[in-house]
C-alpha cells in the first residue's frame, strides 16, 4: 500500500471516527451494560419485587383461564404470550394485543402470582432502566434510530477495515509498542493495540450491527432482484421461523391441555428450558400454542415446538440448524449477544466493550493533539471536538448515574420511560455545556474533566450507599435477588472509585504541571 | 468527504445486492446457502468497497472507483436476470 492511499485513509479514518464519536460512544456504553440486563432488572425491582415461589404452583390453566374470564377482544393470529415461573422470575409473565372496535391494537402486560394465580399489582414497566439502556444501544431512542445506529455501524465497520489496513505493515513489528514519552505517543500506541488486540470482537460487532440494523436492505435488493418481489417466499427460503396462522373456529376447548403441554415438553427436552409459551387462538379449538426452549451454552440456542391446544399433539419442530441462512443470523446474533458463554464471557465482553470506548476516545484526543499546534486549525473547532470528548467519556458516565439515580428514587407516580431518557440526554447536555464554557484553555478543561469525575463518583456512589442503608435499617433483598444486587451495588461502587481516583489523579498532574509552569516562567523572568 | 462517502455508499450497495442475486440466479437450488454467505461477505464487501473509495486520492477517482466496483456487476445481473429462470421459475 502506497503512502498516499495510507494518507487518504487515515484522514478518512480520523474523520468519520470523530463524526461517529458521539454516537458511538453511547451505542457501546449502553450495549456493554446491557450485556447485564437481567441483573439490573433484579437490582431495579428489589424493593417491589414479588416473594420467591414456594413449592406449590398454580398450573398454566389458572392463568389462561383468569385472561379468559377478563373478556379481551385477541385477535387469532396475536398471540398471548406466556413466561412460566422460574428461581429467577417467581410469577406469570404474560403480554398481549387486544383489538378495539376501532381496529386499534392496544398492549397488555399482566403479571400473575406463581402460588396463587391472583392478578399481581407488580408491573414490570416501572422498571425501566435496563430496556431504556439497551434502546439506547440499539436506536437511541429516536425516530428512524435503528437506521441511523445502522448506518453509524457500517462506517464504523469502514474504521474497523481502514484501521486494518493503516497498521497492516507494522502489526506484528510494532504490536508490542507503547511509548510513553508524550501524549499523542501515548494515545497513537494504545490506540493501536486495543484496536489489534480486540479486532475480532470489534469485526463481529461491526458485521452484525450492520446485519441487525441495516440487513433489510440486502432483503428487499435481494427480494426484487431474485423472488421479483415476493418477500414471502424469501423468508421461506430463508427459513426464519414462521408464527403458527390460525383462525378461531369458535368450539371453546378447555386450558387444561397446555398443563399436559408443558409436561410434555419437559419430558421430550431435558436439557432445554421453556423459555416462553406463546398461545394463537388461545380457548380455541383451532389453537395453537408455540414454545420457545433454550438450551444453555449453545451457539443456536432456540427451537421452537408447536402444539395442538385441541388435544396437546405436537404439530411440528424448529430449530435454526434446519436452514442455512437462519442458522447463520442466529450464530452471529449468538456472537454478539454472548449469552452462549455465560456470565464469563458476559465479563470479557465488557471489558472489550469497555475497549472499544476507549478507542473512541483516544482517536479524539489523537485528533485533538495533531490539530492543537496547527496555527491555521479554528480555536472554536478545537474547543468543541474537546468539550464533546469531555462529554463523551465524563458526561456518559454522569448520565448512566443520573438513570441509576433516577430509576431507585423518582416515585412511581413519574412515568420512567419519559423520566429516565430526558435525564440521560440532560445529563450529557449538561456536561456538554459545562465543558464548552470551559473548553478555551488548556488548564480549564482539565479542571472541568477533574469537577466531573467527581459528580460522577459521587452520583455512582448515592444508590450503593442507599440500598446500605436500607440494609442496615432492616430491608433484605429476596434470596434470588441477592446476588444482582450485589453484583450492580459492587460495580457501581466501583465505577465510583474509578471516578474519583481519576478525578484525583488528574488533579495532581493539573497542579504538578501549573507549578512547573510557575517556575519557568520565574526563571525566564 | 461527501463525495467519497456517497460513491462509497451507492457502489457497495449495488455490489452486496447484486452479486449475491447473480449467484442465486445462477443457482437457484443454493440460494439459502447463497444467503447466508450473503450475510457475512456481502455486507463485508459494503464496508469494503467504501473503504476502497476513501482510500482514493481525489473525488473524482473515487467516483470511478465506485463505477469499476458497480458497473461490471450491473451488467453481469441484467444479462443473468434475462436469461436464468432462477428460483421463482
Amino acid at each position: 500500500m502506497n503512502k498516499t492511499t495510507l494518507k487518504n485513509l487515515t484522514h478518512a479514518h480520523a474523520w468519520l471516527g470523530l463524526i461517529i464519536s458521539g454516537v458511538l460512544m453511547i451505542v457501546f456504553v449502553c450495549g456493554s451494560i446491557s450485556l447485564f440486563r437481567h441483573n439490573i432488572i433484579h437490582w431495579d425491582s428489589q424493593y417491589h419485587a414479588p416473594d420467591p415461589l414456594s413449592e406449590q404452583i398454580v398450573p398454566i390453566s389458572t392463568i389462561l383461564d383468569k385472561i379468559a374470564t377478563q373478556e379481551h377482544n385477541i385477535p387469532a393470529h396475536h398471540g398471548v404470550l406466556i413466561s412460566i415461573p422460574q428461581s429467577d422470575q417467581p410469577y406469570y409473565y404474560t403480554a398481549f394485543e387486544t383489538e378495539t372496535a376501532d381496529g386499534l391494537h392496544i398492549d397488555h402486560q399482566l403479571n400473575f402470582d406463581a402460588n396463587t394465580g391472583q392478578l399481581l399489582p407488580y408491573n414490570g414497566e416501572d422498571f425501566y432502566l435496563s430496556d431504556m439502556l439497551y434502546l439506547l444501544h440499539i436506536s437511541l431512542l429516536l425516530p428512524y434510530g435503528t437506521e441511523i445506529v445502522g448506518v453509524i455501524t457500517l462506517l464504523f465497520f469502514v474504521m474497523v477495515m481502514s484501521g486494518i489496513c493503516i497498521v497492516l505493515k507494522k502489526l506484528v513489528s510494532h504490536f508490542y509498542q507503547y511509548r510513553l514519552n508524550k501524549n499523542k505517543d501515548i494515545y497513537h500506541d494504545g490506540h493501536t493495540l486495543i484496536g489489534v488486540s480486540s479486532l475480532p470482537f470489534t469485526f463481529i460487532f461491526a458485521l452484525t450491527g450492520v446485519m441487525f440494523n441495516l440487513s433489510i436492505v440486502l432483503q428487499a435488493g435481494f427480494g426484487f432482484a431474485v423472488f421479483k418481489g415476493d418477500i414471502p417466499a424469501l423468508i421461506k427460503t430463508a427459513g426464519f421461523f414462521g408464527q403458527p396462522n390460525v383462525e378461531y373456529s369458535g368450539n371453546p376447548v378447555s386450558n387444561t391441555h397446555a398443563n399436559t403441554i408443558i409436561k410434555d415438553v419437559q419430558e421430550k427436552y431435558p436439557n432445554h428450558k421453556i423459555a416462553r409459551l406463546n398461545f394463537f387462538a388461545m380457548g380455541d379449538e383451532n389453537g395453537e400454542v408455540e414454545v420457545r426452549l433454550i438450551e444453555h451454552n449453545a451457539l443456536i440456542p432456540t427451537t421452537h415446538v408447536i402444539y395442538s391446544l385441541k388435544d396437546a399433539s405436537l404439530i411440528s419442530e424448529y430449530h435454526a440448524q434446519q436452514a442455512p441462512t437462519a442458522a447463520t443470523y442466529t450464530v452471529l446474533s449468538s456472537l454478539h449477544f454472548g449469552e452462549f458463554g455465560g456470565i464469563t464471557l458476559k465479563f470479557i465482553y465488557f471489558i472489550l466493550g469497555l475497549g472499544c470506548c476507549y478507542l473512541i476516545l483516544t482517536g479524539n484526543l489523537l485528533w485533538l493533539e495533531k490539530r492543537e499546534n496547527n496555527r491555521q486549525q479554528s480555536k472554536r473547532g478545537l474547543a468543541f471536538v474537546k468539550a464533546m470528548t469531555l462529554a463523551l467519556s465524563t458526561g456518559t458516565l454522569i448520565a448512566v448515574a443520573c438513570s441509576f439515580i433516577g430509576a431507585r428514587f423518582a416515585p412511581f407516580s413519574w412515568t420512567r420511560t419519559d423520566l429516565l431518557p430526558t435525564l440521560f440526554f440532560c445529563a450529557i447536555g449538561i456536561s456538554l455545556l459545562h465543558a464548552l464554557f470551559n473548553s478555551m484553555q488548556r488548564k480549564a478543561i482539565r479542571q472541568a474533566m477533574v469537577q466531573q469525575l467527581l459528580a460522577a463518583a459521587v452520583l455512582f456512589a448515592i444508590c450503593p450507599f442507599y440500598d446500605l442503608i436500607q440494609v442496615l435499617f432492616g430491608h433484605a433483598p429476596h434470596p434470588y435477588l441477592l446476588l444482582d444486587v450485589i453484583l450492580v451495588n459492587c460495580a457501581l461502587l466501583l465505577v465510583a472509585l474509578f471516578c474519583f481516583s481519576l478525578g484525583k489523579h488528574q488533579h495532581a498532574t493539573s497542579g504538578a504541571s501549573a507549578s512547573e509552569s510557575i517556575t519557568l516562567k520565574s526563571s525566564v523572568s | 468527504m461527501w463525495h467519497k462517502t456517497f460513491a462509497g455508499l451507492i457502489s457497495g450497495l449495488i455490489f452486496m445486492v447484486l452479486v449475491p442475486s447473480s449467484l442465486s440466479l445462477l443457482m437457484p437450488s443454493q440460494v439459502g446457502l447463497i444467503l447466508a454467505l450473503g450475510l457475512i461477505f456481502a455486507l463485508s464487501s459494503w464496508a469494503g468497497v467504501m473503504t476502497w473509495c476513501y482510500a482514493a486520492n481525489t473525488n473524482k477517482q473515487a467516483w470511478g472507483r465506485a463505477a469499476k466496483a458497480a458497473l461490471p456487476v450491473i451488467l453481469i445481473f441484467t444479462g443473468i436476470f434475462f436469461t436464468a429462470a432462477g428460483p421463482t421459475g
